[in-house]
Protein backbone atom coordinates (compact mmCIF):
# COMPACT_ATOMS: atom_id res chain seq x y z
CA UNK A 1 0.00 0.00 0.00
CA UNK A 2 1.57 3.42 -1.17
CA UNK A 3 1.81 5.82 2.20
CA UNK A 4 -1.33 8.02 3.09
CA UNK A 5 -1.49 11.36 2.39
CA UNK A 6 -3.47 14.32 4.05
CA UNK A 7 -4.65 17.76 2.99
CA UNK A 8 -5.13 20.20 6.34
CA UNK A 9 -7.95 22.96 6.03
CA UNK A 10 -8.23 25.40 8.62
CA UNK A 11 -8.56 29.09 8.10
CA UNK A 12 -6.38 29.58 10.88
CA UNK A 13 -2.92 29.45 9.26
CA UNK A 14 -1.61 28.89 13.31
CA UNK A 15 -3.87 25.78 13.44
CA UNK A 16 -3.04 23.73 10.46
CA UNK A 17 0.60 24.12 11.62
CA UNK A 18 0.04 22.98 14.61
CA UNK A 19 -2.35 20.05 13.75
CA UNK A 20 0.80 19.32 11.05
CA UNK A 21 3.34 19.05 13.82
CA UNK A 22 1.04 16.68 16.15
CA UNK A 23 0.25 14.43 13.26
CA UNK A 24 4.24 14.19 12.63
CA UNK A 25 4.76 12.85 15.50
CA UNK A 26 1.46 10.32 16.19
CA UNK A 27 1.43 9.47 12.56
CA UNK A 28 5.30 9.81 11.43
CA UNK A 29 4.03 7.70 8.09
CA UNK A 30 1.31 10.54 6.90
CA UNK A 31 1.92 12.40 3.77
CA UNK A 32 0.74 16.07 4.13
CA UNK A 33 0.31 16.77 0.63
CA UNK A 34 -0.92 19.85 1.25
CA UNK A 35 -2.70 23.47 3.73
CA UNK A 36 -5.97 25.39 2.51
CA UNK A 37 -6.97 28.70 4.24
CA UNK A 38 -10.68 28.02 3.14
CA UNK A 39 -12.88 26.12 1.32
CA UNK A 40 -12.12 26.84 -2.69
CA UNK A 41 -8.48 26.04 -2.22
CA UNK A 42 -9.45 23.15 -0.41
CA UNK A 43 -11.64 21.62 -3.58
CA UNK A 44 -8.79 22.71 -5.51
CA UNK A 45 -5.18 21.12 -3.72
CA UNK A 46 -8.33 17.86 -2.93
CA UNK A 47 -8.82 17.23 -6.78
CA UNK A 48 -5.09 17.80 -7.83
CA UNK A 49 -3.52 15.70 -5.16
CA UNK A 50 -6.36 13.46 -4.51
CA UNK A 51 -5.46 13.09 -0.73
CA UNK A 52 -6.43 10.17 1.25
CA UNK A 53 -7.71 12.34 4.25
CA UNK A 54 -8.85 15.27 4.57
CA UNK A 55 -8.91 17.53 8.04
CA UNK A 56 -11.52 19.96 8.17
CA UNK A 57 -12.13 22.94 9.94
CA UNK A 58 -16.32 23.44 9.97
CA UNK A 59 -16.20 27.50 10.57
CA UNK A 60 -14.42 28.82 7.62
CA UNK A 61 -15.57 32.08 5.83
CA UNK A 62 -16.93 31.97 2.14
CA UNK A 63 -17.56 28.27 2.44
CA UNK A 64 -18.13 26.29 5.78
CA UNK A 65 -16.13 22.84 6.22
CA UNK A 66 -20.06 21.22 5.78
CA UNK A 67 -20.31 22.58 2.18
CA UNK A 68 -16.80 21.56 1.48
CA UNK A 69 -17.11 18.24 2.67
CA UNK A 70 -20.72 18.12 0.78
CA UNK A 71 -18.31 18.66 -2.51
CA UNK A 72 -16.06 15.98 -2.08
CA UNK A 73 -18.32 13.24 -0.75
CA UNK A 74 -17.23 9.92 -1.60
CA UNK A 75 -13.55 10.99 -2.66
CA UNK A 76 -11.86 10.68 0.72
CA UNK A 77 -11.97 10.43 4.44
CA UNK A 78 -13.04 13.41 6.42
CA UNK A 79 -12.54 14.37 9.52
CA UNK A 80 -14.05 17.41 10.95
CA UNK A 81 -12.41 19.60 13.20
CA UNK A 82 -14.27 22.22 15.48
CA UNK A 83 -13.82 24.33 18.07
CA UNK A 84 -17.46 24.00 19.12
CA UNK A 85 -20.12 22.80 17.30
CA UNK A 86 -22.42 20.97 19.93
CA UNK A 87 -25.09 19.96 16.86
CA UNK A 88 -22.55 18.93 14.73
CA UNK A 89 -20.43 17.03 17.37
CA UNK A 90 -23.59 14.99 18.16
CA UNK A 91 -24.60 14.44 14.90
CA UNK A 92 -21.16 12.97 13.78
CA UNK A 93 -21.44 10.94 17.20
CA UNK A 94 -24.42 9.76 15.93
CA UNK A 95 -23.33 9.06 12.69
CA UNK A 96 -19.97 7.50 13.68
CA UNK A 97 -17.85 10.83 11.52
CA UNK A 98 -14.64 10.97 12.81
CA UNK A 99 -13.96 14.46 14.33
CA UNK A 100 -11.51 15.99 16.53
CA UNK A 101 -12.02 19.22 18.79
CA UNK A 102 -9.78 22.52 19.16
CA UNK A 103 -7.61 22.38 20.82
CA UNK A 104 -6.23 19.22 19.95
CA UNK A 105 -5.95 16.43 22.50
CA UNK A 106 -2.90 14.64 21.59
CA UNK A 107 -4.23 11.03 23.33
CA UNK A 108 -7.44 11.57 21.63
CA UNK A 109 -5.52 12.57 18.13
CA UNK A 110 -3.83 9.06 18.72
CA UNK A 111 -6.90 6.98 18.71
CA UNK A 112 -8.57 9.26 15.96
CA UNK A 113 -4.84 8.25 13.78
CA UNK A 114 -5.32 4.18 14.60
CA UNK A 115 -9.00 4.08 13.96
CA UNK A 116 -8.49 6.24 10.16
CA UNK A 117 -5.55 3.14 9.68
CA UNK A 118 -8.18 0.54 10.01
CA UNK A 119 -10.36 2.54 7.45
CA UNK A 120 -7.91 2.88 4.68
CA UNK A 121 -9.17 -0.11 3.08
CA UNK A 122 -12.83 1.43 3.46
CA UNK A 123 -14.99 3.30 1.12
CA UNK A 124 -15.42 6.75 2.36
CA UNK A 125 -19.22 6.39 3.80
CA UNK A 126 -21.87 8.47 2.55
CA UNK A 127 -22.38 11.69 3.99
CA UNK A 128 -24.81 13.71 1.76
CA UNK A 129 -27.99 13.99 4.03
CA UNK A 130 -26.17 14.31 6.93
CA UNK A 131 -24.17 17.42 5.75
CA UNK A 132 -27.00 18.78 4.52
CA UNK A 133 -28.80 18.85 7.67
CA UNK A 134 -26.38 20.12 9.67
CA UNK A 135 -26.09 22.59 6.83
CA UNK A 136 -29.53 24.13 7.10
CA UNK A 137 -28.98 23.98 11.00
CA UNK A 138 -25.94 26.49 10.82
CA UNK A 139 -27.29 29.31 8.96
CA UNK A 140 -28.89 31.79 11.05
CA UNK A 141 -31.01 33.25 8.13
CA UNK A 142 -34.80 32.81 8.26
CA UNK A 143 -36.87 33.07 6.05
CA UNK A 144 -38.60 36.41 6.88
CA UNK A 145 -37.52 39.60 7.13
CA UNK A 146 -35.36 40.82 9.89
CA UNK A 147 -34.01 44.41 9.00
CA UNK A 148 -35.36 47.35 7.46
CA UNK A 149 -33.23 49.62 5.26
CA UNK A 150 -35.06 53.03 6.71
CA UNK A 151 -34.39 56.51 4.99
CA UNK A 152 -33.59 58.93 7.61
CA UNK A 153 -32.77 61.90 6.04
CA UNK A 154 -29.15 61.60 4.38
CA UNK A 155 -28.01 58.24 5.77
CA UNK A 156 -29.84 55.33 5.52
CA UNK A 157 -30.45 52.95 8.49
CA UNK A 158 -30.89 49.34 9.28
CA UNK A 159 -34.05 49.24 12.04
CA UNK A 160 -34.33 45.37 13.46
CA UNK A 161 -37.77 44.67 12.89
CA UNK A 162 -37.55 42.61 15.56
CA UNK A 163 -37.66 46.21 17.69
CA UNK A 164 -41.00 47.32 15.47
CA UNK A 165 -44.33 47.30 17.80
CA UNK A 166 -46.58 48.14 14.89
CA UNK A 167 -46.70 49.18 11.58
CA UNK A 168 -49.19 52.02 10.06
CA UNK A 169 -50.15 52.81 7.15
CA UNK A 170 -50.21 56.14 6.36
CA UNK A 171 -50.84 57.60 2.75
CA UNK A 172 -48.46 56.36 0.18
CA UNK A 173 -46.04 55.47 3.34
CA UNK A 174 -45.75 52.97 5.96
CA UNK A 175 -45.07 54.22 9.38
CA UNK A 176 -42.64 51.56 11.75
CA UNK A 177 -43.08 52.06 15.32
CA UNK A 178 -40.50 51.09 17.87
CA UNK A 179 -40.37 52.04 21.52
CA UNK A 180 -37.90 54.96 21.22
CA UNK A 181 -38.65 56.28 17.16
CA UNK A 182 -41.12 56.17 14.22
CA UNK A 183 -39.83 55.44 11.02
CA UNK A 184 -41.20 56.61 7.40
CA UNK A 185 -40.69 53.10 5.41
CA UNK A 186 -41.81 53.45 1.52
CA UNK A 187 -42.91 49.65 1.53
CA UNK A 188 -46.79 49.77 1.49
CA UNK A 189 -48.62 47.72 4.42
CA UNK A 190 -49.38 44.98 2.15
CA UNK A 191 -46.28 43.84 0.95
CA UNK A 192 -44.88 44.48 4.13
CA UNK A 193 -47.25 42.01 5.48
CA UNK A 194 -45.92 39.18 2.98
CA UNK A 195 -42.22 39.57 4.23
CA UNK A 196 -42.83 38.98 8.08
CA UNK A 197 -43.27 36.20 9.72
CA UNK A 198 -46.81 35.93 10.77
CA UNK A 199 -46.58 33.90 13.65
CA UNK A 200 -44.71 37.04 15.19
CA UNK A 201 -46.67 39.70 13.03
CA UNK A 202 -50.56 40.08 12.93
CA UNK A 203 -53.00 42.05 10.44
CA UNK A 204 -55.57 43.80 13.13
CA UNK A 205 -56.67 46.52 11.17
CA UNK A 206 -56.73 46.96 7.66
CA UNK A 207 -53.85 49.93 8.64
CA UNK A 208 -52.00 47.79 11.32
CA UNK A 209 -50.09 45.22 11.99
CA UNK A 210 -48.82 44.54 15.26
CA UNK A 211 -45.50 42.11 17.10
CA UNK A 212 -47.48 39.68 18.47
CA UNK A 213 -45.00 39.90 21.76
CA UNK A 214 -45.33 44.01 22.34
CA UNK A 215 -49.21 43.65 23.22
CA UNK A 216 -49.74 44.17 26.83
CA UNK A 217 -53.27 43.63 26.90
CA UNK A 218 -56.64 43.79 24.60
CA UNK A 219 -59.61 45.39 25.61
CA UNK A 220 -63.20 46.32 24.72
CA UNK A 221 -63.76 49.89 25.54
CA UNK A 222 -67.56 51.31 25.96
CA UNK A 223 -68.69 51.19 22.04
CA UNK A 224 -67.65 48.13 21.62
CA UNK A 225 -64.43 48.41 19.96
CA UNK A 226 -61.69 46.26 20.62
CA UNK A 227 -58.43 47.92 21.40
CA UNK A 228 -54.59 46.51 21.78
CA UNK A 229 -52.61 48.19 24.32
CA UNK A 230 -49.29 47.67 23.70
CA UNK A 231 -46.14 47.38 26.45
CA UNK A 232 -44.11 50.49 27.14
CA UNK A 233 -45.74 52.86 24.52
CA UNK A 234 -48.81 55.07 25.27
CA UNK A 235 -50.31 53.90 21.84
CA UNK A 236 -53.55 51.72 22.33
CA UNK A 237 -54.51 50.21 18.57
CA UNK A 238 -57.77 49.47 17.11
CA UNK A 239 -58.71 46.16 15.97
CA UNK A 240 -61.29 45.72 13.30
CA UNK A 241 -64.00 43.43 13.22
CA UNK A 242 -63.05 41.22 10.75
CA UNK A 243 -59.53 40.20 12.69
CA UNK A 244 -61.51 41.29 16.35
CA UNK A 245 -62.10 37.21 16.85
CA UNK A 246 -58.37 36.68 16.85
CA UNK A 247 -58.69 37.99 20.26
CA UNK A 248 -62.33 36.10 21.71
CA UNK A 249 -61.70 33.58 24.49
CA UNK A 250 -58.21 35.71 25.39
CA UNK B 1 -70.33 50.20 35.18
CA UNK B 2 -69.79 50.17 39.37
CA UNK B 3 -68.05 53.17 39.10
CA UNK B 4 -71.41 54.86 37.31
CA UNK B 5 -73.66 53.16 39.86
CA UNK B 6 -71.52 54.48 42.59
CA UNK B 7 -71.77 57.79 41.61
CA UNK B 8 -75.22 57.99 41.06
CA UNK B 9 -76.24 56.75 44.76
CA UNK B 10 -73.69 59.32 46.32
CA UNK B 11 -75.74 62.11 43.90
CA UNK B 12 -79.18 60.66 45.48
CA UNK B 13 -77.88 61.22 48.97
CA UNK B 14 -76.06 64.17 48.44
CA UNK B 15 -79.38 65.91 46.77
CA UNK B 16 -81.40 64.37 49.91
CA UNK B 17 -79.24 65.79 52.19
CA UNK B 18 -79.31 69.48 50.61
CA UNK B 19 -83.08 69.05 50.31
CA UNK B 20 -83.10 68.93 53.95
CA UNK B 21 -80.85 71.38 54.66
CA UNK B 22 -83.04 73.88 52.62
CA UNK B 23 -86.17 72.52 54.58
CA UNK B 24 -83.67 73.33 57.96
CA UNK B 25 -83.02 76.36 56.89
CA UNK B 26 -86.95 77.76 56.52
CA UNK B 27 -86.56 78.01 52.40
CA UNK B 28 -88.95 75.27 51.37
CA UNK B 29 -91.12 72.64 52.06
CA UNK B 30 -90.02 69.10 51.96
CA UNK B 31 -91.79 68.24 49.11
CA UNK B 32 -90.68 70.65 46.53
CA UNK B 33 -87.10 70.87 48.60
CA UNK B 34 -86.73 67.31 47.52
CA UNK B 35 -88.28 67.64 44.10
CA UNK B 36 -85.60 71.09 43.35
CA UNK B 37 -82.78 69.65 44.93
CA UNK B 38 -83.22 66.02 43.24
CA UNK B 39 -83.94 67.49 39.35
CA UNK B 40 -81.17 69.97 39.81
CA UNK B 41 -78.62 67.58 41.12
CA UNK B 42 -79.55 64.85 38.63
CA UNK B 43 -79.69 67.49 36.23
CA UNK B 44 -76.31 68.13 36.76
CA UNK B 45 -75.01 64.84 37.07
CA UNK B 46 -76.19 64.09 33.51
CA UNK B 47 -75.03 66.79 31.60
CA UNK B 48 -71.81 66.72 33.49
CA UNK B 49 -71.33 62.51 32.49
CA UNK B 50 -73.21 63.30 28.49
CA UNK B 51 -70.13 66.50 28.04
CA UNK B 52 -67.61 64.06 29.16
CA UNK B 53 -68.40 60.74 26.96
CA UNK B 54 -68.61 58.48 29.78
CA UNK B 55 -64.96 59.16 30.37
CA UNK B 56 -62.79 59.63 33.37
CA UNK B 57 -62.23 63.56 33.14
CA UNK B 58 -58.61 63.69 31.58
CA UNK B 59 -58.18 67.23 30.96
CA UNK B 60 -62.04 67.99 30.62
CA UNK B 61 -62.27 69.74 34.15
CA UNK B 62 -64.43 72.43 31.93
CA UNK B 63 -67.50 70.17 31.61
CA UNK B 64 -68.09 70.99 35.24
CA UNK B 65 -68.15 74.66 34.57
CA UNK B 66 -70.44 73.94 32.30
CA UNK B 67 -72.68 71.18 33.39
CA UNK B 68 -73.30 72.78 37.10
CA UNK B 69 -74.78 76.30 35.57
CA UNK B 70 -77.17 75.12 32.41
CA UNK B 71 -77.79 72.03 34.48
CA UNK B 72 -79.12 74.21 37.53
CA UNK B 73 -81.39 76.28 35.02
CA UNK B 74 -82.53 72.84 33.59
CA UNK B 75 -83.33 71.65 37.13
CA UNK B 76 -85.21 74.76 38.02
CA UNK B 77 -87.46 74.22 34.80
CA UNK B 78 -88.11 70.26 35.41
CA UNK B 79 -88.88 70.92 39.31
CA UNK B 80 -91.22 73.56 38.73
CA UNK B 81 -93.05 71.63 36.16
CA UNK B 82 -93.16 68.73 38.01
CA UNK B 83 -94.65 71.01 40.72
CA UNK B 84 -96.91 72.61 38.70
CA UNK B 85 -95.49 76.58 39.23
CA UNK B 86 -95.57 78.98 37.16
CA UNK B 87 -92.27 79.79 36.56
CA UNK B 88 -92.48 83.68 35.24
CA UNK B 89 -95.24 84.23 38.25
CA UNK B 90 -93.37 83.07 40.97
CA UNK B 91 -89.93 85.42 39.85
CA UNK B 92 -92.01 88.29 40.14
CA UNK B 93 -94.12 87.23 43.15
CA UNK B 94 -90.76 85.66 45.40
CA UNK B 95 -87.68 87.16 43.39
CA UNK B 96 -85.83 86.47 46.67
CA UNK B 97 -86.97 82.90 47.17
CA UNK B 98 -86.01 81.86 43.84
CA UNK B 99 -82.38 83.66 44.49
CA UNK B 100 -81.91 81.98 47.34
CA UNK B 101 -82.87 78.69 45.26
CA UNK B 102 -80.57 78.96 42.67
CA UNK B 103 -78.12 80.71 44.63
CA UNK B 104 -77.92 77.40 47.00
CA UNK B 105 -77.96 75.33 43.49
CA UNK B 106 -75.32 76.62 42.05
CA UNK B 107 -72.86 76.37 45.63
CA UNK B 108 -74.09 72.87 46.23
CA UNK B 109 -73.80 71.62 42.83
CA UNK B 110 -70.39 73.14 42.00
CA UNK B 111 -68.98 71.06 45.73
CA UNK B 112 -70.24 68.09 44.71
CA UNK B 113 -69.16 68.13 41.11
CA UNK B 114 -65.57 69.54 42.57
CA UNK B 115 -65.98 66.41 45.29
CA UNK B 116 -66.59 64.09 41.89
CA UNK B 117 -63.87 65.98 39.62
CA UNK B 118 -61.15 66.03 42.26
CA UNK B 119 -62.10 62.41 43.10
CA UNK B 120 -61.37 60.85 39.24
CA UNK B 121 -58.17 63.31 39.25
CA UNK B 122 -56.87 61.50 41.99
CA UNK B 123 -57.98 58.51 40.66
CA UNK B 124 -56.44 59.26 37.20
CA UNK B 125 -52.98 60.20 39.44
CA UNK B 126 -52.81 57.05 41.07
CA UNK B 127 -53.28 54.96 38.29
CA UNK B 128 -50.69 56.80 36.46
CA UNK B 129 -48.32 56.38 39.41
CA UNK B 130 -48.75 52.59 39.33
CA UNK B 131 -48.32 52.67 35.78
CA UNK B 132 -44.81 54.51 36.09
CA UNK B 133 -44.10 52.48 39.03
CA UNK B 134 -45.06 49.18 36.98
CA UNK B 135 -42.64 50.56 34.02
CA UNK B 136 -39.64 50.93 36.20
CA UNK B 137 -39.81 47.52 38.07
CA UNK B 138 -40.58 46.44 34.17
CA UNK B 139 -37.13 47.71 33.03
CA UNK B 140 -35.35 46.56 36.53
CA UNK B 141 -36.35 43.28 35.61
CA UNK B 142 -35.64 43.79 31.76
CA UNK B 143 -32.09 45.04 32.48
CA UNK B 144 -31.38 41.86 35.12
CA UNK B 145 -32.49 39.70 32.52
CA UNK B 146 -30.40 41.51 29.79
CA UNK B 147 -27.26 40.81 31.93
CA UNK B 148 -27.67 37.28 32.74
CA UNK B 149 -28.46 36.81 29.04
CA UNK B 150 -25.46 38.74 28.06
CA UNK B 151 -22.93 36.51 30.72
CA UNK B 152 -24.14 33.91 29.00
CA UNK B 153 -23.51 34.77 25.54
CA UNK B 154 -20.45 36.60 26.09
CA UNK B 155 -17.94 34.17 26.28
CA UNK B 156 -18.03 32.63 22.46
CA UNK B 157 -16.83 29.10 22.69
CA UNK B 158 -15.23 29.01 19.17
CA UNK B 159 -13.51 32.48 20.27
CA UNK B 160 -12.10 30.87 23.49
CA UNK B 161 -11.14 27.17 21.90
CA UNK B 162 -9.78 28.59 19.21
CA UNK B 163 -7.62 30.67 21.25
CA UNK B 164 -6.51 28.45 23.44
CA UNK B 165 -5.02 26.07 20.00
CA UNK B 166 -3.50 29.38 19.13
CA UNK B 167 -1.65 29.49 22.28
CA UNK B 168 -0.65 25.81 22.34
CA UNK B 169 0.91 26.37 18.78
CA UNK B 170 2.94 29.29 19.51
CA UNK B 171 4.10 27.61 22.58
CA UNK B 172 6.22 25.82 20.34
CA UNK B 173 6.63 28.42 18.19
CA UNK B 174 7.07 31.50 19.75
CA UNK B 175 7.12 31.45 23.57
CA UNK B 176 6.95 35.13 23.61
CA UNK B 177 3.58 35.71 21.92
CA UNK B 178 1.84 32.48 23.51
CA UNK B 179 2.39 34.51 26.78
CA UNK B 180 1.32 38.01 24.90
CA UNK B 181 -1.98 36.20 23.98
CA UNK B 182 -2.52 34.40 27.17
CA UNK B 183 -2.07 37.93 28.70
CA UNK B 184 -4.33 39.61 26.84
CA UNK B 185 -6.82 36.76 27.12
CA UNK B 186 -6.73 36.95 30.82
CA UNK B 187 -7.71 40.61 30.33
CA UNK B 188 -10.63 39.64 28.09
CA UNK B 189 -12.32 36.84 30.80
CA UNK B 190 -11.24 39.23 33.85
CA UNK B 191 -13.12 41.96 32.22
CA UNK B 192 -15.86 39.82 30.84
CA UNK B 193 -16.57 38.29 34.37
CA UNK B 194 -16.28 40.87 36.60
CA UNK B 195 -18.01 43.54 34.88
CA UNK B 196 -21.09 41.73 34.53
CA UNK B 197 -21.16 41.77 38.21
CA UNK B 198 -20.19 45.59 38.56
CA UNK B 199 -22.12 48.44 37.58
CA UNK B 200 -20.63 51.38 35.48
CA UNK B 201 -17.02 51.59 34.21
CA UNK B 202 -15.30 53.87 32.01
CA UNK B 203 -14.94 54.33 28.29
CA UNK B 204 -11.31 53.49 28.78
CA UNK B 205 -11.67 50.77 30.78
CA UNK B 206 -14.15 49.15 27.56
CA UNK B 207 -11.75 49.96 24.86
CA UNK B 208 -9.00 47.94 27.20
CA UNK B 209 -10.95 45.12 26.99
CA UNK B 210 -11.73 45.75 23.42
CA UNK B 211 -8.18 46.23 22.26
CA UNK B 212 -7.08 42.71 24.33
CA UNK B 213 -9.83 41.34 22.31
CA UNK B 214 -9.02 42.80 18.82
CA UNK B 215 -4.94 41.39 19.59
CA UNK B 216 -6.25 37.63 20.04
CA UNK B 217 -8.23 38.52 17.07
CA UNK B 218 -5.80 39.67 14.45
CA UNK B 219 -3.11 36.30 16.11
CA UNK B 220 -6.11 34.40 15.05
CA UNK B 221 -6.73 36.04 11.46
CA UNK B 222 -3.37 37.03 10.74
CA UNK B 223 -3.66 39.83 7.72
CA UNK B 224 -7.05 39.20 7.27
CA UNK B 225 -7.89 41.83 10.34
CA UNK B 226 -6.76 45.24 10.77
CA UNK B 227 -8.25 47.35 13.16
CA UNK B 228 -7.84 51.01 15.20
CA UNK B 229 -9.01 52.26 18.29
CA UNK B 230 -9.04 56.07 18.51
CA UNK B 231 -10.30 57.80 21.49
CA UNK B 232 -9.01 61.54 23.21
CA UNK B 233 -7.61 60.83 26.58
CA UNK B 234 -9.95 63.00 28.26
CA UNK B 235 -12.94 60.92 26.94
CA UNK B 236 -11.74 58.03 28.82
CA UNK B 237 -12.98 58.66 32.46
CA UNK B 238 -16.45 58.71 30.77
CA UNK B 239 -19.31 56.80 32.54
CA UNK B 240 -20.45 53.88 29.90
CA UNK B 241 -22.54 50.45 31.57
CA UNK B 242 -20.16 47.22 31.03
CA UNK B 243 -19.62 45.30 28.05
CA UNK B 244 -22.02 47.72 25.49
CA UNK B 245 -19.31 48.16 23.12
CA UNK B 246 -17.35 45.03 23.07
CA UNK B 247 -20.37 43.17 21.63
CA UNK B 248 -20.21 45.70 18.83
CA UNK B 249 -16.83 44.80 18.11
CA UNK B 250 -17.47 41.15 18.85
CA UNK B 251 -20.31 41.72 16.34
CA UNK B 252 -18.57 43.27 13.85
CA UNK B 253 -15.40 40.29 13.59
CA UNK B 254 -17.96 37.18 14.24
CA UNK B 255 -20.74 38.00 11.54
CA UNK B 256 -18.33 40.96 9.61
CA UNK B 257 -14.63 39.91 9.21
CA UNK B 258 -14.51 36.40 10.24
CA UNK B 259 -17.19 35.24 7.29
CA UNK B 260 -15.62 37.09 4.72
CA UNK B 261 -12.29 35.47 3.08
CA UNK B 262 -10.14 39.00 2.23
CA UNK B 263 -9.17 41.10 4.09
CA UNK B 264 -10.66 43.79 6.52
CA UNK B 265 -11.03 45.98 9.12
CA UNK B 266 -12.74 47.32 12.31
CA UNK B 267 -12.47 51.06 13.62
CA UNK B 268 -13.02 52.34 16.79
CA UNK B 269 -14.01 56.19 17.33
CA UNK B 270 -15.12 57.61 20.24
CA UNK B 271 -16.38 61.43 20.31
CA UNK B 272 -17.93 64.22 22.56
CA UNK B 273 -21.13 65.46 20.63
CA UNK B 274 -22.32 68.22 22.78
CA UNK B 275 -23.11 66.63 25.84
CA UNK B 276 -23.49 63.28 24.46
CA UNK B 277 -20.90 60.51 24.55
CA UNK B 278 -20.99 58.85 20.73
CA UNK B 279 -18.77 55.18 20.23
CA UNK B 280 -19.07 54.36 16.55
CA UNK B 281 -17.77 50.55 15.51
CA UNK B 282 -17.61 50.49 11.62
CA UNK B 283 -16.26 47.44 9.83
CA UNK B 284 -15.55 46.30 6.21
CA UNK B 285 -17.23 42.78 6.50
CA UNK B 286 -19.81 41.31 4.90
CA UNK B 287 -22.60 43.78 5.70
CA UNK B 288 -26.50 42.99 6.94
CA UNK B 289 -28.43 40.51 4.70
CA UNK B 290 -32.08 41.57 5.05
CA UNK B 291 -33.35 38.21 6.69
CA UNK B 292 -30.42 37.47 8.76
CA UNK B 293 -31.48 36.94 12.54
CA UNK B 294 -29.91 39.77 14.86
CA UNK B 295 -28.20 38.16 17.63
CA UNK B 296 -28.83 38.52 21.24
CA UNK B 297 -25.88 40.95 21.70
CA UNK B 298 -27.45 43.74 19.92
CA UNK B 299 -30.84 43.54 21.09
CA UNK B 300 -29.42 42.99 24.41
CA UNK B 301 -26.91 46.41 23.86
CA UNK B 302 -30.21 48.23 22.82
CA UNK B 303 -31.99 47.60 25.96
CA UNK B 304 -29.19 48.21 28.29
CA UNK B 305 -28.57 51.93 26.28
CA UNK B 306 -32.89 52.00 27.15
CA UNK B 307 -33.01 51.09 30.32
CA UNK B 308 -29.64 53.40 31.70
CA UNK B 309 -30.67 56.62 29.59
CA UNK B 310 -34.25 56.06 30.14
CA UNK B 311 -34.56 57.04 26.14
CA UNK B 312 -31.94 59.73 26.03
CA UNK B 313 -29.50 57.27 24.30
CA UNK B 314 -29.65 55.80 21.29
CA UNK B 315 -28.00 52.69 18.84
CA UNK B 316 -27.95 53.79 15.47
CA UNK B 317 -27.28 50.73 12.43
CA UNK B 318 -26.19 51.97 9.23
CA UNK B 319 -24.71 50.05 6.23
CA UNK B 320 -20.52 51.21 5.62
CA UNK B 321 -19.52 52.21 2.25
CA UNK B 322 -19.11 50.18 0.33
CA UNK B 323 -19.32 47.07 2.58
CA UNK B 324 -19.95 46.36 6.25
CA UNK B 325 -21.86 47.70 9.40
CA UNK B 326 -21.41 51.24 11.01
CA UNK B 327 -23.00 51.18 14.54
CA UNK B 328 -23.30 54.32 16.36
CA UNK B 329 -23.60 54.33 20.43
CA UNK B 330 -24.84 57.79 21.75
CA UNK B 331 -25.29 58.38 25.84
CA UNK B 332 -25.26 60.79 28.38
CA UNK B 333 -21.63 62.23 29.15
CA UNK B 334 -21.30 61.75 32.56
CA UNK B 335 -17.82 61.01 34.50
CA UNK B 336 -17.13 57.36 36.04
CA UNK B 337 -16.69 57.21 40.09
CA UNK B 338 -13.84 55.42 40.37
CA UNK B 339 -11.83 55.13 36.69
CA UNK B 340 -8.71 55.58 37.67
CA UNK B 341 -8.64 52.73 40.77
CA UNK B 342 -10.20 50.11 38.23
CA UNK B 343 -7.83 51.04 35.29
CA UNK B 344 -4.93 49.64 37.41
CA UNK B 345 -6.67 46.93 38.27
CA UNK B 346 -7.05 46.27 34.91
CA UNK B 347 -3.28 46.59 33.98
Amino acid sequence: MSPPTALLVDDEPQLTALLRRELAVLWPELEVVGEALDGPTALELAESHEPEFVFLDIKMPGMTGLEVARRLDGTCHVVFVTAFDQFAVQAFEAAAVDYLLKPVDPARLASAVARLKSRRSAEPPEMGSLLDGLAARMRPKSGWLQWLKVQHGQDLVLVPVQDVAVFRSSDKYTLALTREQEWVIRTPLKDLEEKLDPERFWRVHRNSIVRADAIARVTRDDHGQVVIRLRDMTLSIAVSRTYASMFKQM
Amino acid sequence: MRNFTTRLLLTLLYNTAVAFFFVFIGVNDLRSALVFSHAIGLSIFALARALRGGRVPAGRGWSLAVAVPIGTAAGVLIASLLLGIDLTRSISAHPQFIATVLGGSLTFGAGASYYFHARALAVEAEVRHREQTLQRVVDEQRLTEANLKLLQAQIEPHFLFNTLSNVINLIDVSPAQARRMLVNLTTYLRASLQRTRAGATSLGEELELVRAYLEIQSVRMGERLSYSIDAPMELLGLALPPLLIQPLVENAIRHGLEPKASAGKVEISARLDGRQLVVRVKDTGLGIDENMVPGVGLANVRARIQAVSGGAGSLVIQPNHPTGVCVQVSLAATQCDAPARRLRELA
